[in-house]
């Protein structure tokens, strides 16, 4: 009995010891989120209103729209359901902008590749053809602005996104844009039914706090590639998933949930005078996150159990014996 | 940390007699950043032209021309890696000068300088006047470029173009929006000048940088030139106050 558990021991170090995929929830309430939007083709949005400030040193007219500066933006006003249709290549900010609206720039991604020679919608940076995010039929150059409402008559906007994120930012001025409030968990995919995924960490989020997704190291024993998740080249995030919107009308900021795809990686969380830091999973998290352990410690518990009532019951009472004789050599003497 | 540095001189022939001056640097700042980007007035970190690389050299290496006008003055040369981990001050008396000197800086051997601080993770700015805090006059420092780290052979930008290269801290910009103006002004010319937000995440002392195209005669300009570089920082659809910085150049180092 005692070699089985002893056995049984070591098998439960050696399997949950090791780091696996993980994946994460974040749900947060925050002023600033920026993305590196990924998608197969070409993701869409359609609200029902949106304002653009279209960067340009030569506006064609001048619409002023919301605070743009005149001469530096031509001022665009959608209101009939436009679609705003987004590729690679782009980072979108979305930043907290007045209680009913958000602001999102949208910045050439210097990192990304270069549009295929084919693409429609001619639009070069320098020397680089770069891919081309439309707002109907007018295409948005790099440093534009949208104002999105985040109701009209009493829509709910939600704007759903798939990509590299970092939400929050770490304080750097006097009027930075933070994270107010938020909660993440990890889940990651434990015991027998491996399709079934374990909750194994969570914690709170203070105002301030940045948070991204950072891939990780495969361990060594992991075969293949496959183990990775999608990527772009020289990517180290995981990607993720992620809905923008506006929960409480009139609150501070604006609310979304991010969900990781699982994959080796680790919240990376950077807080105001520290470093950045990837937030552990105690393999002894792992243990108490999977039911089955605590099902084989409680049945072998009352395994033992059942063989000591069984024992007390049934088996001799040598200890009564025992006092019994030394009760009897006292008599003799 | 403790660096010294001092300018090593060697009287050079040819080049209108321009001659190179030793001097010898007394530090009078050097600590570790607080990591923050707080927009301050010293926003120009780095000014140097970009050389051919060179060899790993065992020590770092500045390179300069000191102005007239800096003659008998102190000049300071702040040095700031790119992630804020390391920055010094150190102040030179420019001794009495009938000309334009050339001037090679360089770190003494025994300087424990990190090795990995190279022109593409560190700055150096030289400006007039003494190393007290952020010295520099938001509303027009002046400043002589130098190479730090890199041979004296301008990577060409082009045909007749050298590349002169700010690295600078700025805070609350979606887009920076810079001109350089040859002379001072743009009667004389207006150089191509363009900026990017550095993507490296250890961009935390200097966030931008911008790439200047400048005419390789006023490089070599025996008489010495002057840019006026300025930009508005751009945040939110509106343009900041314009800043702007003097550059001396010339006497092709």
């Amino acid at each position: 009995m005692r070699i089985f558990g002893v056995l049984l021991l070591i098998a439960m170090v050696i399997y949950y010891v090791p780091d696996r995929q993980q994946s994460f929830t974040v749900t947060a309430t925050t002023e600033v989120l920026t993305i590196d939007p990924v998608s197969d083709g070409v993701t869409e949005w359609e609200v029902p209103r949106i304002e653009a400030c279209i960067r340009t040193d030569a506006p064609k007219r001048e619409l002023k729209v919301q605070g743009c500066a005149m001469g530096l933006y031509e001022g665009v006003i959608e209101d009939d359901y436009p679609t705003l249709r987004w590729t690679e290549g782009y980072r979108l900010t979305f930043r907290a902008y007045t209680a009913d609206m958000i602001e999102v720039l949208v910045e050439h991604n210097p990192d990304a590749l270069p549009a295929p020679d084919n693409a429609p919608n001619e639009q070069r940076r320098g020397e680089m053809k770069i891919p081309v995010v439309t707002l109907g039929d007018r295409v948005l150059t790099p440093d534009s602005l949208l104002y999105i409402p985040y109701r009209v008559a009493g829509e709910r906007t939600v704007l759903p996104l798939r990509g590299y994120v970092s939400i929050g930012d770490v304080p750097d001025a006097s009027d930075s844009l933070l994270l107010l409030d938020g909660r993440y968990e990890i889940k990651q995919n434990l015991g027998l039914r491996r399709d079934r995924s374990h909750l194994v960490g969570e914690g709170r989020l203070f105002p301030g706090d940045r948070i991204s997704f950072a891939l990780g190291d495969r361990p060594w024993f992991v075969p293949g590639d496959a183990a990775r998740p999608k990527e772009g080249p020289g990517r180290t995030n995981a990607l993720a998933r992620v809905f923008v919107t506006d929960l409480v009308a009139g609150g501070e900021g604006f609310d979304l949930v991010a969900t990781t795809e699982p994959a080796y990686a680790n919240l990376l969380l950077t807080r105001v005078g520290g470093q950045p830091t990837l937030i552990p999973v105690p393999w002894t998290e792992r243990l108490l996150g999977d039911g089955v352990p605590v099902a084989i410690a409680t049945l072998l518990g009352l395994i033992a159990t059942m063989i000591a009532l069984s024992n007390a019951y049934f088996a001799p009472p040598k200890a009564a014996v025992r006092i019994a004789r030394f009760d009897g050599d006292r008599d003799a003497s | 940390m403790r660096l010294s540095i001092f300018i090593s001189a060697v009287m050079l022939a040819g080049q209108g007699a321009m001659a190179e001056i030793e001097l010898d640097g007394t530090i009078r700042g050097e600590s570790e950043l607080d990591r923050t980007l707080i927009s301050k007035p010293s926003w120009l970190r780095g000014l140097h032209f970009a050389g051919q690389e060179m060899p790993t050299p065992e020590q770092p290496e500045l390179r300069t021309v000191l102005p007239m006008q800096w003659s008998g003055k102190l000049i300071c040369a702040r040095v700031t890696s790119m992630s804020g981990d390391y920055s010094a001050m150190v102040e030179f008396e420019v001794p009495q000068m009938s000309q334009r000197e050339r001037a090679s800086l360089r770190f003494a051997p025994a300087s424990p300088i990190p090795t990995q601080v190279t022109p593409e993770n560190s700055g150096v700015s030289i400006e007039q006047g003494p190393c007290i805090g952020d010295n520099l006059n938001p509303t027009g420092g002046s400043f002589v470029a130098n190479y730090w780290n890199e041979l004296a052979e301008p990577v060409s930008m082009g045909p007749g173009l050298a590349q002169l290269v700010l690295n600078m801290n700025i805070a609350r910009a979606d887009e920076l929006d810079a001109r350089t103006y040859l002379g001072g002004s743009p009667a004389e010319g207006v150089l191509d000048t363009s900026c990017n937000k550095l993507t490296d995440p250890d961009a935390l002392a200097f966030n931008y940088r911008c790439i200047v195209a400048v005419p390789t005669d006023a490089v070599d300009d025996p008489a010495g030139r002057e840019l006026k570089f300025e930009y508005e920082r751009i945040y939110r659809g509106r343009p900041s106050a314009t800043r702007s910085a003097k550059i001396l150049i010339g006497s092709g180092l």
